[in-house]
């Protein structure tokens, strides 16, 4: 199953948490400068945090149910590392299955009943009013996200994702499929709850699903959004831009400036908008973004029957 | 020892901040402070570090940041803020009794003895089983699904089944263990408007939760998170008057304030909608306006600023169609829906910010004048406005009125002595 080792996937679990951090940084950055105070000691603030968070006290609210909440938070950041199995770093992932694309949709939905125990298990009307939330964004999100998946594995022909990169050729994805990549991208910011789609975390809720985390179970339901935004981000690399293609540089190098890029956009999107209203993002999901996505996954399967693709 | 010494420096506190009904200066110039020096606010008390409470409080108010402050996870530290020129030295207090190991294992042991003896008298008189309970007797007095952890109602202290705040405890159905769950009593479920059978629970929001009017308290009855029922409540003694309403003479230094108390309520309504960057920004040109600089608030960032929450399509989207008041309101300022509302507000800040050039400055109306009587009107139409919207709508519809408490309790103050 492994190939190149068991070393890797610790290496793995570096590279991510690293642009995890290079995520929260950033994100502090813009921050600052929105805030008008110094951006030198943003750059550190994501570190900081960590420190007050292992510090913290374990906040347990009566009747709550401890192990529940528990096993939700822990379950975010299992997820994502589980789901950036199948990523291929350089030439190859770490488990290069036949189905890594389903696997990918597998692991990204358990960010679902994760963030639902953690709101449940709170026992707090906060905690339960994000946890809903959740569970309507993540209908609204999943089966247009889907859709664009099935375009993607049916241009390709195969569900395996380093083919996947390698069939894109000259023409990414990206380009020939333009609606199922912004979809995708949605869907990234969605399960990672992030920018426009934390309606399940907002401020309008007392932070919503994670209103009672505090210190050490908050530091990894965190550490677990990064991850989840940072995997999504670095698959949304061999999907739709072309693996590790690039002139000049070596293979590894294009995953990773592709990689920082899309993740820059979602920090950037994150103090571009504000946060889309459940009741809305399931409008536009249900009317528009769903059709929409059929209609991508349609013309690519005529396009391959044609023989075009 | 040494590794939490360590962290205990390295770390950047997080504020929760209550507002006591009439001490709008020192909120003001608390969320400056805190915006200067980095220091983030946190949502709930269970991310907080430093309670900090701004003014001197009535009986009612001081029992309520006593249940935050039960629920700020140790280490922890709490200042009471009354005047202004107070806050930098205050805060710098509350930074330094967070690095004071001795003095917070202190308060965490006591804490802990505290707990266990609550825990103990609550599962002893009350014949329940005091599972799940083991760090908590005192952090919650109401966290059930009756009530939102953080917006305590204005009941006693003694933990428990006995304090179901909305009244609505059927005492035939849900008596006893089966109904009981950590000592806390279990939701009720009652009829809903689509004909089914779902739970009720019982929040009420403010008077202590960010971005909320100060002195304010709206009790809802939600079935998922779709209000049932809202009721409405105002907190705080007459008089004292209200920050906004200090008229000045200089109609320059009136449309600056005006236009300061636009800004405070749209980086609110930004902050609800989940855009913190803009509110950021919001606080910093309030903060400007009111300050001296003459020039500052003009600065292309803040005209840049204003275009681009004018221009946000996501936001009208947000909020288009939200708590629509009818033409026949004799306040101008309440009329039309949401979107409507904070867009005068971005007029008004513009109208100082980025003067149209040759004309006049025209007198802001949000800040001296008829304050008092619009808060009157905002109140009286909230909860027909709120009733069977979800709670995001609710947060949305009350920013976009933001009834200013204070000038409406200075009014009945006057008209009771005047």
């Amino acid at each position: 199953m492994v190939d190149g080792g068991l070393w890797v996937i610790p290496l793995l679990v570096v590279l991510l948490g690293v642009l995890g951090y290079g995520t929260a940084a950033y994100s502090s950055v813009l921050r600052s400068r929105q805030a008008g105070t110094s951006w030198v000691g943003a750059f550190g603030s994501p570190g900081r945090e960590v420190a007050r968070l292992l510090l913290g006290q374990r906040n347990i609210v009566p009747g709550s149910d401890v192990l529940l909440a528990r096993i939700g938070t822990a379950l975010l950041p299992l997820a994502a590392i589980m789901a950036a199995l199948v990523l291929p770093l350089g030439t190859r992932a770490i488990t290069d299955m036949s189905v890594g694309v389903v696997w990918f949709n597998a692991m990204e939905v358990f960010s679902w009943v994760a963030v639902w125990m953690v709101g449940w298990g709170s026992n707090s009307a906060w905690g339960l009013i994000g946890a809903n939330r959740f569970l309507a964004q993540g209908l609204a999100y999943e089966l247009p996200q889907m859709f664009s998946l099935i375009a993607v594995g049916v241009g390709a022909g195969s569900l395996n994702v380093s083919e996947i990169a390698a069939a894109q050729g000259t023409l990414w994805y990206a380009v020939s499929m333009p609606v199922a990549f912004l979809m995708f991208l949605i869907s990234a910011m969605a399960f990672a709850f992030w920018g426009p789609f934390s309606q399940a975390i907002a401020s309008d809720a007392a932070g919503g699903a994670a209103a009672q985390l505090s210190g050490v179970d908050r530091l990894v339901f965190l550490v677990g959004r990064y991850l989840m935004l940072t995997v999504a981000s670095a698959m949304a690399v061999p999907l739709f831009l072309g693996g590790d293609a690039g002139p000049l540089l070596p293979g590894w190098a294009w995953i990773l400036i592709k990689t920082v890029l899309l993740l820059a956009i979602m920090v950037w999107a994150r103090h571009r908008l504000p946060t889309i209203r459940i009741e809305r993002f399931t409008e536009l999901s249900w009317v528009i973004l769903m059709p929409l996505t059929l209609l991508q996954a349609l013309v690519v399967s005529i396009f391959v029957l044609v023989g075009w693709m | 020892m040494e590794l939490t010494r360590l962290l205990l420096r390295l770390s950047v506190p997080r504020a929760f901040v209550v507002t006591v009904p009439g001490s709008t200066a020192i909120r003001l110039t608390v969320e400056r402070a805190l915006r200067e020096r980095g220091w983030a606010e946190a949502l709930s008390p269970a991310d907080a570090d430093i309670l900090v409470v701004c003014g001197d409080g009535e009986v009612e108010m001081n029992s309520m940041t006593d249940r935050v402050w039960d629920q700020i996870p140790s280490p922890r530290s709490r200042i009471r803020i009354v005047t202004p020129e107070a806050v930098p030295a205050q805060l710098d207090e509350a930074k330094s009794a967070l690095l004071d190991l001795d003095a917070l294992r202190m308060d965490a042991t006591t804490r802990e003895q505290e707990q266990a003896v609550a825990v103990e008298s609550a599962s002893g008189a009350m014949d329940m089983p005091a599972g799940g309970h083991d760090h908590g007797a005192m952090d919650m007095p109401d966290a059930g699904h009756d009530q939102a952890a953080m917006t305590m109602p204005a009941g006693g202290h003694d933990h428990g089944a006995m304090e179901m705040s909305g009244g609505d405890h059927d005492q035939g159905s849900d008596h006893g263990n089966m109904g009981m769950v950590g000592g806390l009593g279990m939701a009720v479920r009652g009829d809903d408007r689509d004909g089914l059978k779902l739970d009720q629970l019982h929040v009420a929001l403010g008077p202590v939760l960010p971005d909320w009017p100060a002195g304010l308290v709206l009790r809802l009855v939600l079935q998922g998170d779709i209000a049932q029922s809202a009721e409405l409540e105002v907190m705080g003694e007459n008089g004292g008057g209200s920050f906004w309403m200090h008229a000045a003479d200089d109609a320059t230094v009136a449309a600056r304030f005006g236009a300061a108390a636009a800004a405070d309520s749209l980086q609110r309504l930004l902050a609800v909608a989940g855009w913190q960057s803009a509110a950021l920004t919001g606080r910093w040109l309030r903060d400007e306006l009111l300050s001296s600089d003459p020039d500052a608030p003009s600065h292309p960032r803040f005209v840049r600023w204003i275009h681009r929450v004018r221009r946000s399509r996501a936001l009208r989207w947000s909020t288009n169609g939200l708590g629509i008041v009818d033409a026949t309101e004799p306040h101008e300022e309440l009329r039309g829906d949401a979107t409507a509302r904070w867009i005068r507000w971005t007029n008004e800040i513009l109208s100082v910010a980025a003067p149209p050039p040759g004309g006049s400055i025209a007198l802001g109306s949000s800040a001296t004048t008829g304050r008092a009587a619009r808060a009157r009107a905002a109140i009286s139409l909230l909860p027909s406005l709120v009733t069977g919207q979800d709670l995001s709508s609710v947060r949305l519809i009350v920013a976009s009125l933001d009834p200013d408490i204070e000038a409406l309790r200075s009014q009945a103050h006057l008209a009771r002595h005047g």
